[in-house]
């Protein structure tokens, strides 16, 4: 009991003779501009909630991008089996022209087109079920060109009227 | 009233005489078309020349002997214009050129048989053959430096040859009976039949002719439309096959580290492996299709969502890979 009084009257010593610090200028008019200022802090934490309210809106921006990005990539295969698709016509109906005066050497010629049209209209129904699947790309491409292939091999060519 | 007779009578000899001279004429004058042309000619030419030979109608056949001399025996169409042969060391020509106003790709409605070229043809064996006709049919026997053959409504035939291979015809069949050497074989129509005893690369195209294919080649590529495919092959290394709708059954024995790759849109595809075959099998039917397996117990099996279904599984140490796809085909993997 009495260690403890000891010890609490050492303190209570060393308390009282501790240097006085003073402050070197009189601090009250800083707290009071202080406390003078508070409303504008309270505009700071507004500001935070501005910075976290659009960074959860890049976030959600970000995931919905996310999201979208396989129908984009899917819009954009889709538009490349078209354009696909376009040129070829393009290219078939050119040799069709160019050919159309020629004798042909085969009479089935036709049939093997219709044959390969309708394969090529599988394919493109598999692909807009899976458009990004490039087997069934490679697939429709080389039906194209047997589509070329028969049309160029069925007619005679130019060698053959030189003989 | 007796010299008026004789007047008569004279002029009766005389009018005979004329029509006698004129019909003696006319068939001097047409004897040559009546008559089919022969031909019966050797020249001299080198150990390995490139031996070129055209026309349109007509069988062909060619035979390897041991001189360096070419040899042309036959007889020629009646529509033959020229018939020219020219030999050097290295280059050989023979063609028969046709009169113009026959219309080639008529063929059926003015054909005869006079009109066909029939020519047996002696090369040294080292020759290289180049062959181009309408209607023409070749067969070529015993050479070993290679052939270029291309016809239209003819067939092609190579027996025992060596050297690179390029067959093509667009309604005719090809026939390669024990032949060694790079491989190419391409036709419309026709039907492609080849035994084949080399390791060389083979590549066969077609649309809709029917396929056989025996050969130890290293690397196969097939490419058809429609038709049946039968493919006995004993050392692969690559096998590719691209098919619409052709039927194909292939037997094949895969090399260490060898590579099948094969697609179809919607024809059924039959693979038969070597019992101890190592490799990774995926096969993906896109839009449906039936995938079976007997060589090992995996199953296909069928996508959540879609139409789709694939099986996949590897035996041994999976060294060599199998990739099949189909649209909506069939697939059969299974043991020899």
């Amino acid at each position: 009991m009495s260690n403890e009084h000891n010890i609490d009257n050492k303190i209570q010593d060393l308390v009282d003779n501790l240097p006085e610090h003073a402050p070197k200028r009189d601090l009250w008019p800083g707290i009071e501009h202080a406390l003078v200022q508070r409303p504008k802090r309270q505009s700071n934490n507004r500001g935070l909630y501005a910075v976290a309210a659009s960074i959860c809106f890049l976030a959600v921006l970000g995931f919905l991008s996310v999201q979208q990005l396989p129908m984009q990539q899917d819009s954009g295969a889709l538009a490349l089996i078209a354009a696909l698709e376009t040129q070829h016509k393009q290219n078939k109906d050119a040799l069709l022209v160019q050919y159309q005066n020629t004798a042909t050497v085969t009479d089935t010629w036709h049939t093997q087109l219709s044959e390969l049209e309708s394969a090529a209209e599988m394919v493109k129904n598999a692909l807009n079920e899976d458009p990004n699947n490039t087997a069934l790309l490679k697939m429709l491409q080389y039906i194209h060109q047997q589509q070329i292939a028969v049309i160029e091999k069925s007619h005679a060519k130019a060698n053959w009227q030189q003989i | 009233m007796q010299h008026k007779t004789n007047v008569h009578a004279q002029m009766k000899s005389s009018f005979a005489t004329k029509i006698g001279l004129v019909l003696g004429l006319s068939v001097l004058l047409a004897w040559p078309a009546l008559a089919q042309q022969t031909v019966n000619e050797t020249k001299p030419t080198g150990s390995t020349p490139w031996v070129k030979i055209t026309h349109i109608n007509g069988e062909v056949t060619v035979q390897a002997w041991d001189r360096n001399e070419v040899r042309v025996i036959g007889k020629l169409g009646d529509n033959t214009e020229e018939f020219i042969f020219e030999a050097n060391e290295r280059t050989v020509t023979i063609e028969v050129e046709s009169k113009k106003k026959q219309n080639w790709f008529n063929w059926n409605s003015d054909y005869s048989a006079n009109n066909d070229d029939e020519l047996e043809i002696m090369v040294p064996k080292g020759s290289e053959i180049n062959y181009d006709s309408v209607n023409g049919s070749i067969s070529v026997a015993g050479t070993s430096g290679g052939v270029d053959l291309e016809v239209v409504n003819g067939s092609v035939k190579v027996v025992d040859i060596e050297g690179r291979m390029r067959l093509s015809t667009v309604n005719g069949p090809i026939i390669a009976e024990n032949v060694k050497g790079d491989l190419d074989l391409g036709s419309v129509n026709g039907s492609i039949s080849a035994v084949h005893l080399s390791d060389d690369d083979v590549k066969v195209e077609t649309v809709n002719g029917e396929v056989r294919l025996t050969s130890p080649a290293h690397d196969v590529v097939i490419e058809t439309v429609n038709g049946g495919i039968k493919l006995d092959l004993s050392a692969v290394n690559r096998l590719n096959i691209e098919t619409v709708n052709s039927r194909v059954n292939t037997d094949l024995n895969l090399l260490d580290g060898g590579k099948v790759t094969a697609s179809s849109v919607g024809g059924g595809m039959t693979f038969a492996f070597q019992k101890d075959v190592s490799a990774r099998f995926e096969v993906d039917g896109h839009a449906g299709g039936s995938i079976r397996n007997s060589i090992t117990d995996d199953k296909m099996e069928k996508a959540k969502y879609g139409p789709s279904r694939s099986l996949n599984f590897t035996t041994g140490s999976g060294a060599g890979k199998v990739q099949i796809e189909t649209v909506n085909g069939s697939i059969k993997l299974e043991t020899q």
